[in-house]
């Protein structure tokens, strides 16, 4: 059980820092303490086994204490973006019925923002003043009594929700048990050898789920976890600094936060010996970029994490240099636990090395999308055998391959392939292609439609700095790699890539922006 | 809108990291400084108040 880490280590090594922040930092035996007491506080409130409490902070170390505080009692916790629009963390509580919320002092106007849309809110902790709901201060809560807590937290009881965004425009809430995010710790923590003496960096905001390396993986290893700042994400120098100063031994983001560091992070000036692991995920790492990092941490292991949010994690490629003759990082392999089928658009296996959708069976999956049991049913594939025994994968929506070493290669997303003149072409293999030339910092591949209502490919580039890069040089790579059939219409070198709040390449942007433009 | 010169500007999500990018940009026009990139970390740009110390250690040292 997830709570259960908190008491273990609080028990065994009460004096160990479990989370830091800036100069405020928790003890085992202070976060097992201060997460009853929260916890106490929630089910005095009415909390009941089984309810949703929103989380709407900042990075602190008042987020650990809420999110172990919420499980403990029996609840699930529902990160929220406090970067949304008031509208949609309004939409967010009445899709998850959140009467209960946690959340700190700065954030007083932007509550009352979100309270002046429709929500069912009856209780705000973190806060002290008059507002249409009962508040009550951390101050408060940390003078409070604790409770006796008999809770029997059940295995497959919600422990957390993330919502992603729904392509049909209605957000999807992934909901995840004990036992997923408990598989997701023991996993993560056996494959990179995560012990007591790990100090992990955590760029990543609570609502996503690169976060639970550091609020789960981290407490159940009896390590240390240093939460970032928001204003250190401003500043990549101060990034490489904080490596420096805390000594991290373990790194995970998104490659936009490294791509960062190294372009303006002064990394060569840091002595950044400490680091062990460098993990990423969330979208391919630009291959140009990658060679300098290698390059500049030569003492650590590179891991390129795949899974969607659904299942967290389900394969991994540890390396400490690029393998030759891929235009990407393979995805690597299924990690334990976990099996991988790659089908055709049949559901029928393909053959090994042609291209088709990764679906996962893996203990790390989620329960399914809250309040949308249809949309639950079609991301499930379910086969059952003579034995009539039943194996449910999940449809990834990600085209994969298997190479020549069985490691599984990115292709692309399934709704990112497009069909011109019969042809069935990946924007995201192209997009692949065009970052492995060695002056690309980064590149982006979308369609567009022209005056003649066909559709088009264009590709925005964006040159790494002091690299000279002509349409021509790009169009002389790109055909070494794919066929004559993919034709790019449009090269457009441009200084910057739009990103989206999670740092990835905003594709919808790109397009609608193209849309009748260059007609 | 009142800002103090003591205000964080940064975790208070009033700069987000295109505003940090143009801040520097304003500082080093108006004050005429070039800031080296070890430089750029948060607390030399936290407040009004660090940055207008920073700006003038800058200004004394050229």
């Amino acid at each position: 059980m997830l709570t259960r880490a908190i008491k273990n280590a609080a028990d065994q090594t009460p004096e160990k820092v479990a989370f830091k922040c800036e100069d405020n930092s928790l003890t085992f035996e202070e976060l097992a303490r201060r997460t009853e007491q929260l916890a106490s506080v929630l089910i005095e409130q009415g909390v009941k086994q089984g309810d949703r409490v929103g989380v709407f902070l900042p990075p602190s170390i008042e987020t650990a204490i809420a999110i172990y505080g919420i499980m403990t009692a029996g609840a699930a916790y529902v990160p929220l973006d406090a970067n949304s629009p008031p509208a949609r963390i309004a939409f967010l509580l009445r899709h998850c019925e959140i009467k209960h919320l946690i959340s700190e002092p700065n954030q007083r106007e932007k509550i009352a923002e979100i309270q002046n849309e429709e929500t069912d809110l009856q209780h705000i902790i973190g806060i002290n003043n008059d507002s249409a709901a009962e508040t009550i201060s951390w101050k408060e809560v940390a003078r409070s009594q604790t409770r006796e807590l008999s809770l029997g937290v059940r295995e497959d009881d919600l422990a957390y929700v993330i919502y992603t965004s729904g392509t049909t425009g209605v957000p999807k809430g992934i909901m995840h048990t004990h036992r997923s995010g408990f598989s997701y710790a023991r996993l993560s923590k056996e494959l990179y050898g995560v012990g007591h003496r790990d100090v992990f960096g955590n760029h990543s905001p609570l609502h996503f789920d690169i976060s639970t390396f550091g609020y789960f993986t981290m407490p159940l290893a009896k390590g240390t976890t240093i939460i970032i700042p928001e204003a250190y994400k401003r500043f990549p120098a101060s990034l490489s600094q904080l490596i420096e100063k805390e000594s991290l031994t373990i790194w995970y983001s998104v490659p936009l936060a490294l791509t960062q560091m190294l372009e303006s992070g002064i990394l060569e000036k840091r002595n950044l010996d400490s680091l062990r692991w460098i993990l990423f995920g969330g979208e391919p790492f630009p291959i140009a970029h990658l060679r300098s990092l290698l390059k500049l941490m030569p003492g650590a292991r590179f891991s390129n994490v795949y899974g969607p949010a659904e299942v967290n994690q389900c394969t991994f490629y540890n390396f400490r240099e690029l393998p030759p003759g891929e235009t990407s990082v393979p995805l690597g392999k299924a990690w334990d636990e976990t099996e991988i089928i790659i089908v055709d658009e049949y559901d029928r296996e393909v053959e090994t090395g042609k291209i088709g959708e990764c679906l996962v069976q893996t203990s790390t999956m989620m329960k399914g999308y809250i309040g949308q049991p249809e949309l639950t049913k079609m991301s499930l594939y379910i086969t059952e055998d003579e034995n009539s025994l039943t194996r449910t994968f999940y449809r990834t929506g990600d085209l994969v391959r298997q190479n020549e070493r069985g490691e599984l290669i990115f292709v692309g997303r399934r709704d990112r392939q497009i069909k011109i003149r019969g042809y069935r072409i990946e924007l995201d293999e192209i997009e692949s292609v065009l970052s492995s030339h060695t002056n690309v910092s980064e590149a982006a591949a979308y369609t567009f439609r022209n005056g003649d209502n066909e559709t088009s490919i264009v590709a925005e580039v964006v040159v790494l700095k002091g690299g000279d890069l002509t349409e021509e040089m790009l169009h002389k790579h790109y055909r070494k790699y794919l066929p004559g059939y993919i034709k790019l219409d449009k090269i457009r070198f441009s200084r910057r890539i739009p990103r989206t709040a999670a740092g990835k390449v905003d594709h919808n942007k790109l397009k609608n922006e193209a849309d009748g433009k260059f007609l | 809108m009142d800002i103090s010169t003591s205000e964080d500007l940064l975790t208070s999500g009033l700069i987000d990291s295109m505003g940090a990018i143009q801040l520097v940009g304003f500082v080093e026009n108006r004050f005429h400084i070039k800031i080296p990139a070890e430089d750029l970390v948060v607390e030399n740009f936290i407040t009004i108040d660090a940055m207008c110390k920073y700006i003038k250690k800058s200004q004394r040292d050229n």
